[in-house]
């Protein structure tokens, strides 16, 4: 006896065969559902994009015509020490605060998700609620707290017979600063990440180890560390595209400076397309600064990413 | 499944069509908002004023200038007016002329809307470059208005403002000139002055009557040994020149009192001028003789530094502070109102014997965007505001904004003897610094990048990172490369 089969309207994943007319008539109302999104996207994500990358190639301030000018943009990034001033900016505050601020989450991931911890959910939302907390008020709140004169932390240090710290006024003290803050921002965004990823690892294994004869540390670096590697690669990503696309948090506390110590390529960016209006240079500077990203993620799997 | 439900494909087809109407509409007017901006700089800050101000408002002023002639009823103009401005500058309006604003122009029905000068500028520029959004009148700092004018989009004045062009201020209102035409009417102005504190310069053994300390300080080397000498009589700091965050203020100023500036006639670049370079090294003469304090301006440490009493050893007092003439108002309020009568005003030093003693710090002008649809009103209202010579005379005895408007100088207000100054008669040094404000190419269309380029060169030299030509050659380099000029 034929047993009736419905056919699936959509086309199997392992299929190189092009799909027919019919086919794609016979899932119009799939499509219309799904168009929204695509004309969403091309009118707000991809036009400008394309826009962005012609000009990227012409000399454009804002109004007016728009002069083709070819390479001539990115000449002139080539030359422009603040530009890169700012890309060494983010690796130097990437290598300030992301170990850190890796470490940091992991240890308090490990120790909310060890089950000792009384009160873990308060713990949790605790450490969490710097990161739904307004960026403009805390980064004013820690240029008050890091004043050299009368600021809180200089007196708590007076206190200790430390002489005042110049934390917004020295080019080091500025990074360290600017790190602090984003660490106290993003820890607990990290934690909460590696939380989950702490969750999805067996119980089994860390016992395991246990019973072989491995103490909390070894157990620690030797299981829980290189299973969480991929959650770690995915914050560490994340940190690194971050440490170059700092802006309210540099616009508030130390405005680029001091001596453009702390600014980053994307304030580079604004400044450049809002407040000299070459919109042109800023297009050619963002697409520079898209592909140094790229590369530095692509480098980043490749060299700590582990095959799925 | 879905295919087969009516409801569903109307659903479905009311969503697309809703999103590309959304896509496609125009973009609606801005709804108004009223956003105060927390900023470093002191613009944010209320003025209020002493009763000495208050009294002259309350006079009967005599005026010499021309009266503007009042609208016919046939001619005045009506409908919404919206005006961008910051908070401090409506509420002088609303403490003055706003009432006798809204008695002679009843039809006409103001919108204000709260933006700092520099974010006016800002937002106007977007809203030009988006072609809709911007007021119907604005007000901004002297300082952005080039990059507002360079860009286009702004209603020539000319024709309207010429009864007054000779009256203003020319090389401020020049800041709003393009190819002869002007854009912004220049409400006030910064002369700069030394501000000094009487009782230090007393301490220090030297003389606190005004004419002597504009001779004091006749040059810029005559302050730095008039500098020595407090150090030396009383330990007590010159003025505040930060290092590491300078602000640039100072070294602007010293520049605009030469008529050097940023950029040249034909737009060529010169921060790294000779003369530039000449400057900056002169300015650092005093961080050298270690004369000057290191606090930031515009932080509660300045601002403690400015109000200490002469006895006082933490913060310590500094001799006072070259800056604009608005600094006036400040330091009767907010910043020291209690130490009336132990403030003077001299001249601002000179850069070589015989040379001008005065630059300018800020300043203000109202502009018209193309976009306005009531520009009718919007002049009704510069006019009535800053160029009707009572109304003007109103606005700078309330607020201390010295005016742009030259013929009213001669006012009985401006002979007035202020007790906070020790019974001085300062505004007669600010007119006399204001009638000898110098052409400067410091603001301008890229006034913004240039500065920040230079301040950040200042604060590489002050704080010892590179030597004067080095990093003003390197600011030089950075605009050159970000705006493309030569």
């Amino acid at each position: 006896m034929a047993v009736a089969r419905t056919v699936p309207n959509v086309r199997p994943a392992d299929t190189a065969r092009r799909l027919t007319w019919q086919e794609i008539l016979k899932a119009r109302w799939a499509y219309f559902f799904i168009a929204p999104f695509y004309l969403s996207y091309a009118i707000f994500g991809l036009y400008p994009l394309l826009f962005s990358i012609y000009l990227a190639l012409s000399d454009f301030k804002g109004l007016g015509t728009i002069r083709f000018v070819g390479l001539d943009n990115f000449r002139r990034l080539a030359l422009d020490r603040v530009f890169w001033q700012s890309m060494e900016n983010g690796v130097l505050l990437f290598i300030l605060y992301v170990p850190v601020m890796l470490f940091l989450s992991l240890v308090l991931a490990v120790l909310l998700n060890s089950g000792r911890v009384r009160g873990f959910r308060f713990f949790r939302t605790l450490i969490f609620v710097p990161y739904i907390t307004n960026m403009v008020a805390a980064g004013f709140t820690f240029k008050i707290l890091l004043a050299k004169t009368n600021g809180l932390v200089n007196i708590a240090l007076g206190l200790l017979s430390i002489p005042p710290v110049p934390w917004l006024e020295d080019v080091w003290a500025a990074r360290i600063s600017l790190s602090l803050l984003i660490i106290w921002a993003w820890l607990g965004y990290n934690m909460v990440i590696m939380l989950a990823g702490l969750q999805t690892i067996p119980a089994d294994l860390t016992e395991a180890a246990r019973v072989d004869g491995a103490n909390s540390r070894q157990a620690f670096f030797h299981v829980t560390v290189p299973l969480m590697r991929p959650v770690i690669l995915f914050c560490a990503v994340m940190s690194t595209i971050g440490s170059f696309g700092l802006f309210t948090e540099v616009l508030t506390l130390t405005g680029g400076g001091p001596m453009n110590a702390t600014i980053t390529p994307i304030i580079r960016i604004y400044g450049v397309a809002f407040g000299s209006l070459q919109f042109g240079y800023a297009s050619a500077m963002a697409y520079t600064f898209a592909a140094i990203i790229f590369m530095l993620t692509i480098l980043q799997y490749r060299f700590f990413g582990r095959e799925g | 499944m879905l295919h087969k439900s009516p409801i569903a494909r109307l659903a479905a087809l009311l969503l697309v069509v809703s999103i590309l109407l959304t896509s496609c509409a125009a973009p609606a007017p801005a709804a108004p908002l009223v956003v105060e901006k927390v900023v470093t700089q002191v613009v944010e800050k209320t003025v209020v004023q002493t009763q000495v101000v208050e009294k002259a408002v309350e006079k009967n002023v005599v005026v010499t200038a021309t009266p503007a002639p009042a609208p016919s009823a046939a001619a005045k103009p009506k409908g919404k007016l919206l005006i961008w401005v910051q908070k401090a500058n409506q509420d002088v309006f609303e403490k003055t002329v706003l009432n006798d604003f809204k008695a002679e122009y009843p039809d006409i029905q103001l919108e204000f809307v709260n933006y700092t000068p520099s974010d006016v500028a800002d937002k106007v520029a977007v809203a030009i470059q988006g072609g809709s959004g911007a007021p119907d009148l604005g007000v901004t700092e002297s300082a952005s208005i080039g990059k507002l004018v360079a860009l286009g989009g702004l209603t020539d004045i000319t024709e309207q403002l010429k009864p007054w062009i000779d009256q203003l201020n020319k090389p401020m209102l020049n800041q709003a000139m393009k190819d002869g035409k002007y854009y912004c009417a220049t409400w006030d102005i910064g002369p700069v002055v030394f501000f000094y504190r009487r009782d230090v310069f007393k301490a220090a053994g030297l003389s606190d009557n005004p004419d002597d300390v504009s001779k004091q300080v006749a040059t810029w080397d005559n302050m730095l040994d008039t500098c020595k000498t407090i150090k030396d009589k009383t330990g007590l700091k010159c003025f505040d020149q930060n290092k590491a965050n300078n602000t640039g203020d100072l070294y602007k100023n010293m520049l605009w009192q030469q008529g050097l500036g940023f950029y040249d006639k034909d737009n060529k670049i010169t921060i790294d001028a000779p003369e530039n370079v000449a400057t900056l090294e002169k300015l650092g003469e005093f961080w050298k003789a270690d004369v000057v304090s290191d606090e930031l301006e515009w932080t509660d440490n300045w601002y403690a530094d400015l109000k200490a009493p002469i006895d006082s050893k933490n913060p310590k007092p500094v001799a006072g502070v070259v800056i604009a003439a608005w600094m006036g108002n400040f330091l009767k309020t907010w910043i020291a109102g209690d130490r009336a009568g132990q403030w003077g005003v001299a001249e601002m030093p000179a850069y070589k014997p015989g040379g001008v003693r005065s630059a300018n710090q800020g300043g203000s002008c109202f502009f018209i965007p193309e976009q306005s649809t009531n520009k009718d009103a919007a002049w009704a209202f510069i006019q009535f505001m800053i160029l009707r010579p009572q109304h003007d005379l109103k606005l700078f005895a309330y607020s201390d904004y010295f005016p742009a408007l030259q013929s009213i100088y001669s006012d009985a207000l401006f002979s007035e003897p202020d007790s906070y100054f020790g019974g001085q008669v300062t505004r007669q040094v600010f007119a006399k610094a204001a009638a000898a404000i110098p052409e400067a190419n410091i603001y301008g269309p890229y006034g913004r990048t240039m500065g920040t380029a230079v301040n950040t060169a200042v604060q590489k030299y002050a704080t010892g990172n590179a030597t004067a030509a080095q990093a003003l050659k390197e600011a030089a380099d950075s605009v050159r490369v970000e705006t493309g000029l030569k």
